[in-house]
């Protein structure tokens, strides 16, 4: 199991990984031009969208060398290739939030609670994005998942501004941070349960709909 | 003989626009066989039932004595696979197959999986995307063979090679599964591939199964028929197929030569009946009903 997330981690994310120290210098750029507590509210947007981007590269690099065939072909139960997936997402995505927040401590920013909530929703996405991809293939998951982030992101946006036209929503991201952390004791750990529940029920899904799938 | 290495039993399976139908064959340890049909006919459809990659409606499936659906990993700890597509990521090189199919198989063996790239001339360094289509397969192959699987199944393997490489990946085929227990299920379109390698043929035609035996026995009861009558109407027998008369000199195919067919014919032949022997690939035209417009009779 270790090996295979291994694998999965060197061949299907590779290129997902070399993003990473870009990432990390945008983040920076971002804080020495911005300011450092104007920028904690991109974490979740950067996490969010690198963790998609990997899922979406793992999946087409799947579906370009017809992994799916070699891999249920070996003697492997199907459970632990949906494993291999979920746990090489999972550390992908700690991997994006603790590089993105890197440059936001060093240059003296409260970066740990934006970090949080950019990794939480990374996590989320990528459970949700890697069972979607599991019941119904590349695709289906490359399509829903492009148009329909792509709508979310722009409804949402255009809702938020017609709803509450001033509210300043990048100081508002961030501050929803500072209020997780100033509850330290009950607020974080209720949402990273939370986060996990969800990635562990994608995860249950994703494994069921593998085993019974048929490779036409 | 022994038991059945592979045996499948009613295998049935239906899609849109097609049906695999009872489908029914058994492979014994230590033979080749050829499964072969036209594209579309139901092999790789076959072949993914016995991997388990699809579920059948009807019917079962047995390889070294298990269930298919129940022992699907006790299975293919002893199978070796090699589909027309070269499932392989592009970015790794041999070692890194190597390196990953040790982990899944127990009984792989390195020595044997350099030992075939040796022979193969497969080079060792390059990512898979960037050796030729023939030597894609020949990796493949080798990785097929590695854990010295009792069954090897081939899908479609020289599809879309050119002769030359075909041929050689035929050669490499024949070197590995010649003198060796194992038993192999080798499907093609490209019937020639069979003439170096196959004990037994299958033949499949939409989805159906209308021969399945011993090559030479195949080839030994298709016979091209040439004899003189006096009476040039009528069908001298109903085992002929595909009659043609130019004047008293009839020429006629059997996938029923014997002594009783003979016998038959020496009796409306007013000389000699001469039978010819014919190429597996004729014999297969006649069995999926590209040379006969009435079509195959089912058996």
């Amino acid at each position: 199991m270790i090996f295979q997330t291994w694998s999965d981690l060197s061949l299907q994310h590779r290129s997902s990984l070399g993003l990473v120290p870009l990432a990390a210098v945008l983040m920076a750029v971002l804080a020495l031009v911005m300011g450092v507590h104007e920028a904690t509210a991109f974490p979740v947007v950067l996490v969010s969208m690198m963790a998609w981007g990997a899922g979406l590269r793992a999946a087409y690099e799947d579906d370009k060398a017809d992994t799916w065939t070699f891999l249920r072909t070996l003697p492997v139960p199907p459970a632990q290739v949906v494993a291999a997936r979920y746990l090489s997402g999972f550390l992908l995505t700690i991997t994006f939030g603790l590089t993105i927040a890197l440059p936001l401590i060093l240059l003296g920013g409260g970066a740990w609670p934006a970090a949080g909530v950019g990794t939480g929703a990374g996590v989320a996405l990528t459970g949700l994005f890697n069972a979607v991809y599991y019941r119904f293939g590349y695709r289906a998951v490359s399509t829903w998942f492009r148009y329909g982030l792509l709508l979310v992101a722009l409804g949402g946006v255009l809702l938020a501004r017609l709803i509450l036209p001033g509210v300043d929503w990048p100081l508002l991201l961030g501050e929803v941070g500072t209020w997780l952390a100033a509850n330290p004791a009950l607020m974080p750990w209720l949402a990273g349960a939370g986060v996990l529940a969800l990635y562990t029920t994608c995860w249950a899904y994703a494994t069921w709909a593998f085993c019974r799938k048929e490779l036409l | 003989m022994s038991e059945p290495l592979l045996r499948l039993e009613g295998v049935t399976r239906d899609f849109p626009g097609f049906r695999l139908d009872r489908v029914s064959f058994t492979l014994e340890p230590g033979y080749v066989m050829g499964l072969v049909g036209p594209n579309g006919a139901g092999k790789t459809t076959t072949i993914k039932l016995i991997l388990g990659l699809l579920r059948m409606r009807e019917g079962t499936i047995t390889v070294f004595g298990m269930d298919s659906r129940k022992d699907s990993l006790a299975i293919k700890r002893q199978v070796g696979y090699l589909g027309e597509r070269v499932a392989l990521p592009e970015s790794v090189t041999s070692r890194w197959v190597a390196s990953f199919l040790s982990r899944c198989f127990p009984d792989w063996d390195d020595s044997r999986f350099e030992g075939y790239l040796n022979r193969f001339g497969v080079p060792r360094d390059k990512p898979v995307r960037a050796l030729s289509k023939g030597n894609r397969t020949k990796l493949a192959l080798a990785a097929a063979l590695a854990h010295r699987p009792r069954l090897v199944i081939l899908d479609e393997p020289t599809s879309g090679l050119d002769p030359l490489i075909r041929h050689e990946v035929i050669e490499s085929l024949r070197d590995v599964v010649a003198g060796e227990d194992r038993s192999v299920l080798f499907s093609t379109h490209i019937v020639s591939d069979l003439e170096a390698i196959a004990d037994f043929v299958t033949v499949i035609n939409d989805g159906r199964v209308v021969a399945s035996e011993p090559r030479d026995r195949l080839t030994e009861r298709w016979r091209r028929l040439t004899f003189r009558v006096e009476d040039a109407t009528g069908r001298p027998d109903a085992r002929l197929l595909d009659v043609r008369r130019q004047g008293a000199t009839v020429t006629a195919v059997t996938g029923e030569y014997g002594v009783d067919l003979l016998q038959t014919l020496r009796q409306v032949a007013t000389g000699p009946v001469e039978a010819a022997a014919m190429g597996l690939e004729e014999v297969f035209r006649y069995l999926v009903g590209r040379n006969r417009p009435n079509g195959v009779d089912d058996r």
